[in-house]
């Protein structure tokens, strides 16, 4: 399976490309490629320190989020109902190729 | 309201005056033979589980007095749980302002901040680089203890190779262990007597700020040295001026405490298990992936921290008691961890049940920065010990000594004597 095509937008508003392996959840190729994500939680949905937003209509093509997730994302920083999700909680997926990601802003 | 604090049940004022409190942990009518549950208590800090069960299944929200303040115990997996997932409620910020740059004692933003500056070196990624040399490391220190039929699982084998680890990651010297032990376990009881109100031991405070002149020293050598470290890279914040000098050589010295002390029993603890259950060794000699199992089934059922501080911003509802805003809490993730309700036949370890969500490194932001390294060492150690040894028992003669008073958190065996024998293919 080839590596997706990634953008990401900074909190600073800058653009990063990135490569998104298959063996890597969306957290870990942000962190992995050293953007600032601190995913404190290591990926177990138990904070929310991985927020992104997501472009609606890729949003939109997701599964639902969790309870775990949705809880702790409605308490954070910026919470867009329709964009917001945790980036640990998103595998890998070629239907994701050439998304564009937004880090949410840190608490 | 945050969902986290509905999810609470905070207490709502319109419909209830001021609610009784629960009796105290002494008033409380304990099984024969078994002392109620206190703040400071060396025995129950040694082997808590039986006390914990107990808790769980009558006082899963036990308040005890202490001369500070009363103290708040809580022990059911949900709520324990719950509680790590709800920082802005159950807040770390225990001790305000907050004394010493150690990321356990901070909210965000602060505790963002200042996790940010280690974390990158403590991803899985960045750990993976380490492999090779703790797995060297854990050679050299086991060969010589089976060579001589046995040994201290502690002084022989857990400590040399997590403080190894751990100065080589922050590029800190490890040639005087005795020294890096004492000033490490002092920093700790320091800590400790801040955090959980622990006695201390009368010089801790001094040893602290020996070990942190020392780190001061250190750091200052890893910038002349473009140091690639994570102690070079908290010298280079400090010098840059993201961190402040304190800062920067208090969170060193928190890597180095936090990184050492909790694998150190984790590691003893693992020898432990092989010794109740022989049979494993034979196991993981012939499936050496199921080491992982072994360790995540090993957190949950003997992890190392026992207790997490917390005091409550708000007032807050918790397996039907009310816990008012300003309480200190303790929660007991050792004790959830064993909570049949989430893991049938808790206080047997398995390693082919569902250990998902266990709360050995923690849970929600406060989560264990050195999961990742502490996982590694214990892996590397549970593959070599089953790979080298046919059999593995506790010397009958020197019984476990266990971890006691100062730091109040860490829970397991400061001595533990083993006899072994290597296996003959």
């Amino acid at each position: 399976m080839s590596n997706n095509k990634l953008t990401v937008i900074d909190r600073e508003g800058s653009t990063h490309d990135l490569q998104w392996e298959p063996d890597q959840t969306l957290m870990e190729a942000l962190r992995d490629n050293d953007l600032p994500v601190l995913a404190s939680c290591g990926g177990t949905a138990s904070c929310a320190t991985c927020h992104v937003f997501l472009e609606k209509e890729v949003f939109d093509t997701l599964a639902e989020r969790s309870e775990d997730e949705l809880e702790l994302l409605v308490d954070a920083e910026g919470y867009q109902e329709c964009g917001s999700r945790l980036s640990c909680q998103l595998a890998f997926s070629q239907d994701l190729n050439g998304v564009t990601v937004t880090l949410a802003p840190e608490e | 309201m945050s969902a986290a604090t509905t999810e609470l049940t905070p207490v709502d004022e319109s419909l209830s005056g001021p609610a009784a409190l629960p009796p105290y942990s002494h008033e409380l009518a304990w099984p024969d033979g078994m002392a109620p549950f206190k703040v400071v208590d060396d025995g129950t800090q040694g082997d808590p589980y039986a006390h914990y069960a107990w808790m769980r299944d009558n006082a899963p929200v036990l308040r005890a007095a202490s001369p500070v303040s009363d103290v708040w115990f809580i022990s059911r997996y949900d709520d324990v749980r719950k509680a790590m997932r709800a920082p802005k409620v159950f807040s770390s910020q225990v001790v305000d302002p907050v004394p010493l740059t150690f990321l356990t004692l901070f909210d965000a933003p602060n505790h963002t901040r200042l996790r940010q500056v280690v974390a990158q070196a403590f991803t899985p990624k960045a750990i993976a680089r380490f492999e090779d040399r703790v797995r060297e490391n854990a050679h050299k220190y086991l060969d010589p203890m089976i060579a001589a039929g046995g040994g201290d699982a502690v002084d022989d084998y857990a400590i040399p190779l997590s403080m190894s680890t751990i100065s080589a990651l922050l590029d800190v010297p490890a040639s005087d262990f005795e020294k890096m032990k004492f000033w490490s376990d002092e920093t700790f009881s320091y800590f400790g007597r801040l955090a959980r109100n622990a006695q201390g031991t009368g010089t801790d405070e001094q040893s602290t700020f020996e070990f942190f002149a020392y780190l001061k020293d250190t750091m200052e050598r890893l910038y002349r040295e473009e140091s690639e470290s994570v102690g070079g890279h908290i010298a280079r914040m400090w010098k840059e001026g993201l961190l402040s000098e304190k800062e920067a050589k208090e969170l060193c010295a928190f890597v180095f405490v936090a990184g050492h002390d909790t694998t150190t029993i984790l590691l003893a603890n693992a020898f432990r298990v092989f010794s109740e259950q022989p049979e494993l060794l034979d196991r993981i000699r012939q499936n050496p992936a199921d080491a992982n199992l072994f360790v995540e089934e090993l957190a949950r059922f003997r992890g190392t921290v026992q207790r997490a501080s917390r005091i409550t911003t708000e007032d807050v509802e918790v397996a039907g008691v009310r816990i008012p805003a300003g309480a200190i809490v303790r929660l007991l993730p050792a004790a959830a961890n064993r909570d049949s309700a989430k893991y049938p036949d808790g206080e047997t370890f398995n390693i082919d049940r569902n250990t998902d969500g266990h709360l050995g490194f923690g849970h929600g932001v406060h989560s264990c920065l050195g999961a990742p390294l502490a996982r590694l060492e214990t892996v590397v150690t549970v593959e070599l010990l089953a790979a080298k040894l046919g059999s593995l028992t506790l010397n009958n003669d020197k019984p476990i000594e266990y971890v006691r008073g100062n730091n109040l958190t860490n829970s397991g065996p400061e001595h533990l004597y083993v006899e072994l024998e290597k296996f003959n293919a």
